[in-house]
């Protein structure tokens, strides 16, 4: 606004010029003419400049009315006031689509960070420290890259044996296999050594291979219990296993040790191990990647180790007959003496060379009408 | 001048409207590119973790033999076969070229050994600066598994489809399987699945089909052909005690640095095993060692005790 006073020259005022005298001196008109001079100068500066302005603003029109032009061709020919309406509904369109790919996104990133927990948990080498510890020892013994891998399993088989039957396991399979090859065996029972005794009798039986189904593949699907903690790392302290387990609920049911409510605590079996499940969510997580934890227990603090508990099922299992080497199943036997001196027979006939057998390491029978269970356990002997 | 700025105010209105929707849909453009890569990122992490949670195991074969009869308790058997197989903890370990591993016989030695870190083994002629290298034994695996055989039962698959209602194919099932020519007997009961195209059959008496070995092909006849099925005894396995540990080694050290010499392997194992045993070189009782000096041999770490 300044300038803009500043480039106006004030005229005198009409009154200043009633003042004057009629008769002016020269300089007076000099002055005067001089005056006017610059007043016009002045004048006609403005009139430049404003001339200028004006066409700059012709320029501006002729520019925003090209562009408008554009405008309306890339909006279709809309009429100025329609085309801004249309461009809010474009505009809140996007507006939508914008909050709904965000949350599509956000969405996304929540379950990718979920994925990850779990592959982290399911990294072997993340998992190994967050296990309970059992100590190994190297004793001497080599195995090769086949059977690396392999689970070494120890069975204990209770196998069902109807009446009439007897298993033999003989000391060497040789004698086993030429029992089974002969088929049948006449056994001979006698109550005295007199070969006339008319209580002699004989029975046939029958001489046949047994084979026990084993698993030779498994396929186990883990699942880590959400909820539930494994502790480990227990002492021995010689106090009722109920009482360690009521302290170490009231320790983990408090939030200020990390805890919430416990839904379920238990040993785990004879390893000293005991199972805590919470009822809320994330607590058990929260736990484990403290990993280990002070609780006290009486008078001391012991440092317990919280490790995830995994539990697990049995999703594929594969079963092959194996051969028992050294065992024969004989059928086929009459019930016509007592148990006691039937299994004696059968075990007399089977030890003697002569009539095929040999040393026997352990013999069952199994009256006709009834039924026992047969348990069959690893093979230590000879093969 | 009023009708300039109005015009001026309208097309600035219009520019930001439409730098608005510009920009808007640079974001949202942005958005979906961000979104296409977090699928693919999410489709990865599923493809890797269907394959993990998951434990297939080979199991090492074994030999048995009868031992001992055991009482029954009840009248009433039901001809099963009750199995509970323990798995015995092998850790396998990579013993590579020029290591080997040695176990005391006290854990206190084991540790002061590896205090000591570095050690100088005489060998014939020779000597060898061993080292004590961090050992990590890996993840062992314990279990009881428990199966239950089926002596009445049985399963059958790949079982023929026939555009025969399914009464029909349980009646043809059960008259082929109540013959005991193949090894069979009465039938007590049928479940059949088409879709599966499989088959449970529940015989009366144990003992039918006893004989029976997994997937046996047992011939079906049916409209003149001969199909063959597979058969095998129902049975049913779970697990109990599971647990899964961190092996860690208090008594066996790993020891590198023992380069090939002249000698036969096992006449530098001894040689390092006699520089172990001596109080003198920090060492104590030994158990046993296991020195490779070429290439690298596999060893299994069992549970101590």
């Amino acid at each position: 606004m300044d300038s803009e006073e500043d480039s106006f020259v004030r005229l005198a005022s009409p009154q200043q010029r009633e003042d004057c005298s009629p008769e002016m001196s020269p300089e007076r008109a000099r002055q005067e003419i001089e005056q006017y001079k610059d007043l016009c100068r002045a004048l006609d500066q403005d009139n430049a400049m404003l001339q200028k302005d004006k066409e700059a603003v012709e320029q501006r029109l002729q520019h925003v009315k090209k562009e408008r032009e554009l405008l309306q061709k890339n909006l279709k020919q809309k009429p100025p006031k329609d085309e801004k309406v249309s461009l809010q509904v474009d505009i809140s369109i996007a507006q939508d689509e914008k909050s709904r790919l965000t949350q599509e996104k956000q969405m996304l990133e929540n379950k990718l960070e979920e994925m990850r927990k779990r592959i982290l948990w399911e990294d072997p080498m993340m998992m190994l420290h967050t296990l309970p510890e059992r100590k190994v020892v190297f004793k001497g013994l080599t195995t090769d890259k086949e059977n690396m891998d392999k689970l070494v399993l120890t069975p204990l088989v209770r196998y069902p044996l109807s009446g009439g039957s007897a298993l033999i396991t003989f000391e060497k399979a040789e004698v086993a296999q030429r029992v089974i090859e002969r088929k049948e065996h006449v056994v001979e029972l006698s109550h005295g050594e007199d070969p006339e005794d008319l209580d002699r009798c004989q029975v046939r039986v029958q001489a046949g291979p047994v084979d026990i189904l084993l698993p030779s593949a498994l396929e186990i699907g883990l699942t880590r219990g959400s909820r539930s903690i494994l502790v480990s790392g227990l002492p021995s302290l010689g106090i009722p296993e109920d009482i360690l387990l009521d302290k170490l609920e009231l320790f983990f049911s408090k939030t200020k040790n990390g805890g919430s409510e416990v839904e379920s605590r238990e040993f785990l079996d004879d390893c000293g191990q005991v199972v805590l499940t919470f009822t809320q969510d994330g607590v058990a997580e929260q736990l484990i990647t403290r990993g280990q934890v002070q609780v006290p227990i009486g008078k001391t603090k012991y440092k317990l180790k919280i490790s995830p508990y995994m539990s697990g099922d049995v999703t594929n299992l594969q079963l092959q007959p194996s051969h028992c080497t050294r065992t024969v199943l004989l059928s086929g036997i009459p019930d016509v003496l007592a148990e006691e001196p039937m299994r004696d027979a059968l075990e007399i006939h089977f030890q003697k060379d002569s009539r095929g057998g040999g040393e026997v390491d352990v013999l069952g029978y199994v009256p006709a009408g009834r039924w026992a269970v047969a348990v069959f356990r690893e093979d230590m002997g000879q093969p | 001048m009023l009708c300039l700025k109005n015009l001026t105010v309208i097309c600035f209105d219009q520019n930001c409207s439409l730098e608005e929707l510009c920009v808007l849909n640079q974001e949202n453009a942005e958005l979906k590119r961000e979104i296409e890569k977090l699928k693919e990122e999410l489709a990865e992490c599923c493809s890797a973790l269907s394959q993990d949670g998951k434990i297939k195991k080979k199991v090492a074969e074994m030999k048995v033999v009868f031992t001992n009869m055991e009482d029954t308790e009840g009248d009433f058997p039901d001809m099963n076969t009750r199995c509970v197989f323990s798995v015995t903890t092998r850790i396998p370990f990579k013993l590579n070229q020029n290591h080997a591993l040695l176990t005391l016989e006290d854990e206190e030695v084991a540790q002061r050994l590896t205090k000591m870190g570095k050690h100088t083994v005489n060998l014939d002629g020779t000597t060898a600066d061993v080292k004590v290298v961090p050992l990590t034994v890996g993840i062992g695996i314990k279990f009881e598994l428990h199966i239950t055989i089926s002596g009445k039962k049985i399963s059958v698959s790949e079982i023929p489809e026939l555009p025969i209602p399914d009464e029909w194919m349980r009646d043809k099932l059960e008259l082929n399987f109540y013959k005991s020519e193949h090894g069979g007997g009465e039938v007590e009961n049928i479940k059949y699945d088409k879709r599966s195209r499989t088959a449970v059959i529940t015989f009366t008496r144990p003992g039918a089909m006893a004989s029976i070995a997994r997937g046996t092909r047992y011939p079906f006849y049916v409209n003149g052909r001969c199909h063959r099925l597979s058969v095998s005894p129902s049975t049913d396995g779970h697990l109990e005690k599971l647990q899964l540990f961190s092996g860690i080694s208090t008594k066996t050290i790993l020891l590198k640095g023992i380069k090939e010499t002249e000698d036969d392997e096992e006449s530098v194992q001894d040689m390092i095993e006699i520089h172990f045993q001596k109080p003198s070189n920090g060492g104590g009782e030994t158990e046993n060692i296991k020195y490779v000096s070429k290439g690298a041999t596999w060893v299994c770490f069992e549970e101590d005790g």
